[in-house]
């Protein structure tokens, strides 16, 4: 996944990169929605990036 | 004096009878309306259930996020009881595609939304009801908003390498009110964020069955 974050750390814009299962996607998606980080900081400032994020899931 | 008494409760019951009469109606009109559309919330309050009075103003606190991840709410029903309106439904997000036109996608989360209007005395009338709504929803065209929301400056298909050399500043893209946003490349000035909230899988145990280990 590929996503915009928002001054704030929550996603604001959200991609799918390489989708892979449509379920899996969509559990990926659901769980990316509901995250939130620290903001990224520019000269000290809040600001919005992009970021990739990869998700892995394992066989139980 | 009982035939008096009894002139009163038939036209209390009247009354009474009209008023819910008028309120089903009023409700199915509603529900006509919104029912299995997409409407967005004016601000994207994260919490549920949000409570608001009639002129629009939430009761209580929540905190705002992003639109696009927390403004829209698919409506799945509408009542209206007494002094209050309640539309349930739920969540919606809105994801870029994989492919090369970026189509943009709504995509339904199962989380349950629930949107209560305090207040609505059951003299109001129906398009009073419409204007209460319309203070705390919007139904604009979603693409159309989103086209004003996002302008990039690249295509988010490319490699962050690529990213990186062909956008010297950093700068990929403006949101809503011109806010920039950046590639997270230059680390000496950047710090990469940190996640604060993991969240555990969604999946059942038969999906991760089916599942092969892999990477989204």
């Amino acid at each position: 996944m590929r996503m915009v974050l928002s001054e704030g750390g929550f996603p604001e814009i959200v991609k799918l990169d390489k989708g892979m299962n449509q379920d899996l996607d969509l559990a990926a998606l659901m769980a990316l929605s509901q995250w939130t980080f620290e903001p990224a900081l520019k000269d000290g400032v809040p600001i919005s990036v992009l970021i990739n994020v990869e998700f892995r899931f394992s066989l139980y | 004096m009982r035939l008096r008494m009894l002139v009163l409760i038939l036209g209390i019951f009247g009354f009474a009878g009209q008023c819910f009469s008028e309120n089903r109606q009023i409700e199915e009109q509603l529900r006509e309306s919104f029912t299995d559309k997409l409407v967005y919330l004016r601000n994207p309050y994260v919490s549920t259930p949000l409570q608001f009075d009639r002129m629009g103003n939430l009761l209580g606190k929540s905190q705002t996020a992003p639109w696009t991840m927390n403004g829209l709410i698919l409506v799945k029903d509408i009542q209206v009881r007494k002094n209050r309106l309640k539309l349930d439904g739920t969540r919606v997000i809105l994801v870029l595609g994989n492919t090369s036109n970026d189509q943009l996608t709504p995509l339904i989360t199962g989380k349950s939304m629930h949107v209560i209007v305090e207040d609505i005395t059951e003299a109001t009338i129906q398009q009073q009801i419409y204007e209460i709504l319309s203070r705390i929803f919007t139904t604009d065209k979603v693409e159309d908003r989103f086209t004003n929301y996002w302008k990039p400056l690249i295509d988010l298909n490319m490699p962050l390498d690529e990213i990186k050399k062909s956008r010297p500043d950093g700068l990929i893209g403006t949101l809503d009110g011109g806010r920039p946003s950046i590639a997270s490349c230059r680390v000496s000035c950047v710090l990469p964020n940190r996640c604060t909230r993991p969240i555990r899988s969604t999946l059942r145990t038969h999906e991760r069955r089916g599942a092969e280990e892999s990477h989204t």
